[in-house]
């Protein structure tokens, strides 16, 4: 529950109404958000929770959002313009305004957004908002994702706002036409109204909030929380030593060729405001690895956020932090650029930027990055549907998150843009939708970045396919050591991830990342995940804390001797004497 | 009807409400026993027997003894888990430690998960797989098995949780492992998911059965005791305990599905705060049970408290139907402390019922709510539960002053004035947990108030929330027990069903013959529970979605209990799916098949209303139960209130605050601006004074409620 301290009193401004219509709204975005989780036809929204839900005013103001990939804090507020700009006045009670146009206000294609209008007394009150993953959009690639996609249009349909249902109405020759460019129809189709679901169910609840408290109401109160939200944001920003700070991080590569694509960030924190100025990164990607602006905006809030233990996604804290993202750079693609990659590898890396320019400032705050995603889609005939499907398969994001003082990395506390939001899938769900067995998904001995807070384990994830594939690509990052997170202070790196796949003969072919490749039925896809990188000097990690991850068997007894200089019995007992000269020596050496 | 017995083992008192054949009430709080919780019980029927003719023939003419325990809730807040091991397929070691990658906050690094309840060096892997269809894909390798027993009796396990991949579509691979198991370690308790929670979702039925192993033995041992010792007294009636989905079970359920008495106590506080309101024709109501060591908040609405079946237990998940309540450590024997930083804290550290308060004298140092109480006079020293405790208000000053005034530079009363106003804030944000963060404004509701210390805070709760009525339920003190009483006897059941609506006749033959299944097992379990035929109800749902949808919806589909499923029946169970999908998800999806994935039912087994007697009416005036004046702090300057003896009051008395109202087990207190009025069976109702209570009533009834009996 919120709880709100910090309002200057007021006779407009009821207390306790102060806390009800703000948590009111944050509960009705959450409802949204359950008819996404629950009534989907994808794993995307209903196990991994690829989705966020959230409710602007009718300025385009953000008021709340549900807490569903974080990637999008903020996002929302984007889509508001164009939409204004096209229709200004022409919207009406029961229209729901579709739109994935990365230029206008979108990350990438894949990402649908669902807008519904809110009317009170035929006046514009509200925008209720769903933005998810489809498990399609057509084009050339798998789901979305083509590594030899040049523009937007190699990429799937693109949809500028569009009315989907006018005055209540839904357009089926319009739909017809979206869906037709769609390989995974029945899915998509399905996921498009669980949205538009979602936007129905935020309006019965805006309407009802509505006729309760009347709009006036509504509105003075959601000033004053929206000014309490700013000045605990700039509060939280004042913690930061003002001062200007740069960072940066690179991909793999830029996919055409091997140059490594990096992402610089120069951070300057004055007194409570905070500019990201991302003029110095280069130039855009001739392929999918670039993000648009407003995706850009919305991870270096995140990672601010993140640093600051701040939870409030509105309108209010966003106006303590402005941007400089000029067009042509891989952090805002100049149109008709590709973006699939925004929100995964570009934002791993946006992030880390972020982190690395604010450690040094704020050690004590930090945590080491988040690890890189390598995520294979394939596409093959479903034996019982006799249809084309995808197995867009999200045991492969189970990744790890770093250390930070304090407290060792999650296992699954990764990645980057979902900050351990978004949700392993269930075995038995993921074998019961699509022709695989899973045969292994277990935690890596020794996996971990070394670091007196270490990060979380990798997994080792086996998994075979049935039967063949039609088409299939992985994408991602973090398979070279300048790509893998850095650990800080001390901390170690990770070794990089590697994906594999063993044929049925046996032989093991490791897999380049950014590439199509094809499977036999009886093929299995592995994945040596890297873990979280380390934060401090391993040498510093308390004792027990290692004997623990040894005796779970997580750690070898060999590199708590090399790398933490903890020196174990065959029992697995602590040698505490030779512990201590060992670690005293080697710090002192070091 | 011979007697019937409620009784609720909390963690400080054990409480008992008896209605005997004329519909006499009596109510009785014991000390709590932790070491031996059926002690406590034994002794505070010992002492209800002692009132009768012939003491000795008590437990013979009981009928029923409904119970609740607080041992599981216990176990989990104090982490005193038995030694658990778990038992999981090759390849899903990690799956549990993982957690789902979920974490509580996203904006924050600076969090660990929380211990896990099997430490990883106890999850043992076996060879073994069964595919999705439920066919064996290999067998399991018995090696395993033993060689993970072996560990687990080297390590000193004492329960074990079993869950294989799709153990839900064949349990075979889990009963063998189950045998071998209990061979090699006969004494242990074992759990498997198959039986405990057969539904598909690896982890969440594995957690869940992690859960019901961890809490197993202890519980077991617990109702065994109790079930000799009350057996050993003469007992022949039905002994049957509160689960968490707020229905009742009989004992050897109970020692098989421990994790459903996770809420056993406190489920039954909203019930009872729902019989007792209705009549009044209040459906929205926040109860509050606060007792020695803890509140329980909870949001009626529409005269039911919601149930969930996807709970968190200390961030465990847990997939069995239960109550949403919201538990704090806030009560009487809270114990008030200055930290370093020099501010007043209340809680949670509880001073219990050893040593206690205080004022008991029993060695307690540190003041707590109750010792606060007593010093500004809220409280009677001679009276405190029926005067059987005597309560020395010198001790109690004393403790206030050292620890709390003198520290912080203020007089004793001061203090002892800004330990109940913490307290009240403290349990006025609890209330607003299950209200204002779900968006329903608590103004609208009637704030229901129970335990031993709950009538002395209600109205500063009522303030500090801005709500104009209390409902004070007679026997409040004892809420729970009483709600033990008018609670139905509530059997879960769940069958695998996977029907396609799109195909009708097989629909209908398929839905028939688990519906047939289903309730020749419910009115077994009903009848072993002896449920006369005229008090079963069976209730169906079935969990349903559009095809190829990842979730499930569960709709209630009430004519399946008439048995005999037609083609015609199958188009009104996917009309009630599509209307119920609109309500609550906003859409439909109109021409998808539609799809059964599981059939349920609700075995109910109504019980008798809890027969409570009319009290005598009087008129407004409530001389007759006046006795006496106290000296009583409100604020810093003392009021001469006026005190009144709850038992002597009549229906339709009213009482303008400021006043005590004292009853053997419990003290209302009516502040400054409040007003009361006693109703028909003597519960309060507590109400602003400045408004109308008549007005109050009809602003928090739904329309169309017909109200009864409001004074």
């Amino acid at each position: 529950m919120m709880l709100i301290t910090n309002v200057q009193p007021s006779d407009a401004i009821d207390p306790i109404l102060l806390s009800i219509i703000p948590n009111r709204l944050d509960a009705i975005a959450e409802e949204m958000a359950q008819t996404l989780m629950m009534t989907s036809r994808s794993g995307i929204f209903a196990e991994a929770r690829d989705f966020v839900t959230g409710i602007c005013d009718a300025e385009g103001r953000l008021l709340a959002q549900s807490r569903y990939f974080p990637g999008f804090a903020c996002a929302l507020p984007y889509l508001i313009p164009p939409i204004r700009a096209k229709y200004g006045t022409d919207l009406c009670d029961g229209d729901v305004v579709i739109v994935n146009d990365p230029y206008l206000g979108n990350s990438h294609l894949p990402d649908m957004n669902v807008l519904k209008p809110v009317f009170w007394q035929e006046e514009l009150q509200f925008w209720a908002i769903c933005k998810g993953h489809m498990a399609d959009i057509g084009g050339a690639g798998v789901a979305g994702y083509d590594p030899a996609g040049e523009t937007v249009w190699d990429e799937g349909i693109i949809v500028p706002p569009t009315k989907l249902f006018v005055a209540g109405v839904i357009q089926h020759e319009l739909f017809d036409v979206i869906l037709r460019q769609i390989k995974l129809s029945d899915i998509v189709r399905g996921d498009i109204m669980c949205e538009v679901g979602g936007a129905n169910i935020g309006e019965r609840a805006l309407k009802a909030l509505l006729a309760k408290y009347g709009p006036r109401v509504a509105r003075s109160h959601v000033d004053a929380f929206l000014d309490a939200s700013e000045r605990a944001m700039r509060e939280r920003i004042r913690t930061i030593p003002p001062g200007i700070y740069h960072g940066e991080k690179a991909i793999d590569d830029d996919v055409e060729s091997d140059r490594p694509l990096c992402v610089r960030v120069k951070m300057t924190v004055g007194d409570g405001t905070v500019e990201a100025d991302f003029s110095d990164s280069d130039r855009q990607s001739p392929r999918y690895m670039n993000s648009t602006d407003a995706f850009t905006r919305s991870m270096a809030t995140l990672t601010l956020f993140g640093i600051l233990e701040h939870a409030q996604s509105n309108h209010g804290s966003l106006r303590a932090i402005s941007f400089v993202n000029p067009v042509g750079r891989c952090t805002n693609a100049a149109f008709p650029g590709s973006t699939v990659l925004a929100t995964c590898t570009m934002a791993e890396c946006i992030q880390e930027a972020v982190q690395l320019a604010l450690a040094p400032a704020v050690p004590e705050k930090i945590a080491a990055p988040s690890t890189k995603l390598i995520f294979p889609m394939v596409a093959y005939i479903h034996p019982e549907k006799k249809r084309l499907d995808v197995n867009v398969d999200f045991f492969f994001r189970c990744n790890p998150s770093g250390g930070t003082l304090g407290f060792d990395g999650w296992e699954q506390g990764g990645p980057a843009q979902e900050m351990g939001m978004g949700r392993c899938p269930d075995p038995e769900i993921h074998e019961l939708t699509h022709p695989v067995r899973i045969l292994e998904f277990e935690q890596e001995l020794d996996s971990a970045g070394a670091g007196r807070f270490r990060g979380g384990n990798g997994h080792r994830y086996r998994v075979q396919h049935l039967v063949p594939s039609v088409k299939a690509v992985v994408f991602g990052s973090g398979t070279k050591p300048h790509s893998t997170p850095k650990g800080l202070f001390g901390g170690h790196d990770p070794r990089p991830s590697e994906l594999a796949i063993v044929r049925s003969d046996g032989r093991r072919e490791v897999l380049p990342v950014n590439t199509f490749f094809r499977l036999q039925a009886g093929d299995i896809i592995e994945l040596r995940e890297m873990g979280g990188p380390g934060f401090g000097n391993p040498l510093e990690r308390d004792v027990e804390r290692i004997v623990r991850d040894v005796k779970d068997g997580y750690l070898s007894p060999e590199k708590a001797e090399q790398v933490y200089g903890v020196l174990l019995d065959a029992d697995g007992h602590l040698d505490e004497t030779a512990t201590r000269r060992l670690r005293t020596s080697r710090l002192t050496n070091s | 009807m011979g007697t019937l017995l409620g009784i609720d083992v909390g963690g400080t008192f054990t409480d008992f409400i008896e209605i005997d054949s004329d519909g006499d009430v009596t109510v009785l709080k014991v000390p709590s026993t932790p070491e031996r919780p059926a002690d406590g019980v034994l002794a505070g029927i010992r002492k209800l027997a002692d009132r009768r003719r012939s003491p000795d023939d008590y437990l013979r003419s009981a009928d029923l003894i409904v119970h609740g325990t607080t041992i599981t809730t216990n176990a989990v807040l104090t982490r005193r888990y038995a030694k658990t091991g778990y038992l999981t397929t090759k390849g899903f070691r990690d799956l549990l430690n993982s957690r789902r990658g979920i974490k509580r906050n996203a904006f924050t690094a600076k969090e660990a998960p929380p211990d896990p309840i099997v430490p990883q060096y106890l999850v043992r892997t076996v060879e073994e797989r069964i595919g999705r269809n439920g066919e064996v894909l290999q067998p399991v390798n018995d090696a395993d098995v033993q060689a993970a027993a072996e560990r687990f009796r080297a390590e000193g396990v004492e329960a074990v949780a079993v869950c294989f991949m799709f153990s839900f579509l064949n349990p075979a691979h889990e009963e063998r492992a189950g045998e071998i198991l209990q061979r090699i370690l006969p004494d242990s308790y074992v759990s498997l998911s198959s039986h405990i929670l057969p539904q598909v979702r690896m982890y969440e039925r594995g957690s869940t059965t992690v859960f019901n192993a961890c809490v197993g033995p202890l519980l077991r041992r617990y109702i065994i005791d109790l079930q000799r010792q009350l057996e050993d007294s003469g007992f022949r009636g039905r002994l049957l305990t509160m689960q968490s989905n707020g229905g009742v079970m009989s004992p050897e359920v109970v020692k098989e599905f421990g994790a459903n008495t996770l809420l056993s106590g406190p489920a039954s506080g909203p019930i009872a705060g729902e019989f007792f309101a209705r009549p009044h024709g209040l459906r929205d109501l926040i109860t509050i049970d606060m007792g020695g060591t803890s509140l329980d908040a909870c949001l009626v609405r529409d005269g039911r408290a919601s149930i969930t079946s996807r709970s968190e237990v200390a961030e465990y998940a847990l997939a069995v139907p239960s109550l949403e309540i919201n538990a704090i450590g806030a009560g009487g024997g809270s114990i008030a402390s200055v930290t370093d930083a020099g501010m007043l804290k209340v809680g949670p550290e509880s001073a219990g019922a050893v040593p206690g308060p205080a004022a008991y004298g029993q060695g307690g140092q540190m003041p707590t709510v109750t010792d606060a109480n007593l010093v500004l006079g809220y409280l009677n020293p001679d009276y405190f539960l029926g005067g059987e405790k005597g309560l020395d208000p010198e001790l109690a000053a004393a403790s206030v002053k050292r620890e709390i005034a003198e520290p912080l530079g203020i007089g004793t009363v001061e203090a002892a004035l800004g330990i109940v106003h913490l307290v009240d804030a403290q349990m006025a944000n609890a209330v607003r947990a299950v209200s204002v963060a779900r968006g329903f404004d608590p103004r609208e509701a009637c704030l229901v108030a129970a335990g031993g210390a709950g009538p002395l805070h209600a109205c500063g709760i009522a303030d500090e929330l801005e709500m104009d009525l209390v409902l004070v339920p007679t026997s409040s003190s004892v809420l729970c027990a009483a709600g033990m009483l008018t609670t139905p006897l509530r059997q879960d059941l769940v069958r695998y069903a996977s029907i396609r609506l799109d195909d009708p006749s097989r629909a209908a033959e398929r839905l028939d013959e688990l519906c047939t299944a289903l309730t020749r097992r419910g009115s077994q379990l009903l009848a072993e529970q002896r449920v006369p035929k005229d008090k079963r109800r069976l209730e169906f749902s079935c969990d349903m979605q559009f095809e190829g949808q990842f979730n499930v919806l569960e709709t209630r589909v009430p004519f399946l209990d008439r048995g005999r499923v037609t083609v015609k029946d199958v188009a009104a169970v996917r009309r009630l799916f599509e209307q119920h999908h609109d309500r609550i998800y906003g859409y439909v999806l109109e021409d998808a098949t539609v799809e059964i994935q599981s059939v349920r039912l609700t075995a109910i087994g109504l019980t008798e209303a809890p027969p409570f007697k009319p009290i005598p009416t009087g008129g407004s005036d409530p001389a007759g139960a006046r006795k006496g004046n106290r000296r009583v702090w409100f604020s810093a300057q003392p009021s001469d209130t006026a005190l009144f003896e709850g038992g002597r009051l009549q229906a339709g008395n009213e009482i303008t605050g400021p006043a005590i109202i004292e009853h053997p087990t419990t003290t209302a207190k009516v502040a400054p601006g409040w007003r009361a009025r006693v109703d028909e069976i003597g519960n309060l109702l507590v109400w602003r004074e400045r408004a109308n209570l008549d007005a109050i009533l009809k602003r928090l009834q739904p329309t169309g409620a017909l109200a009864m009996g409001s004074g």
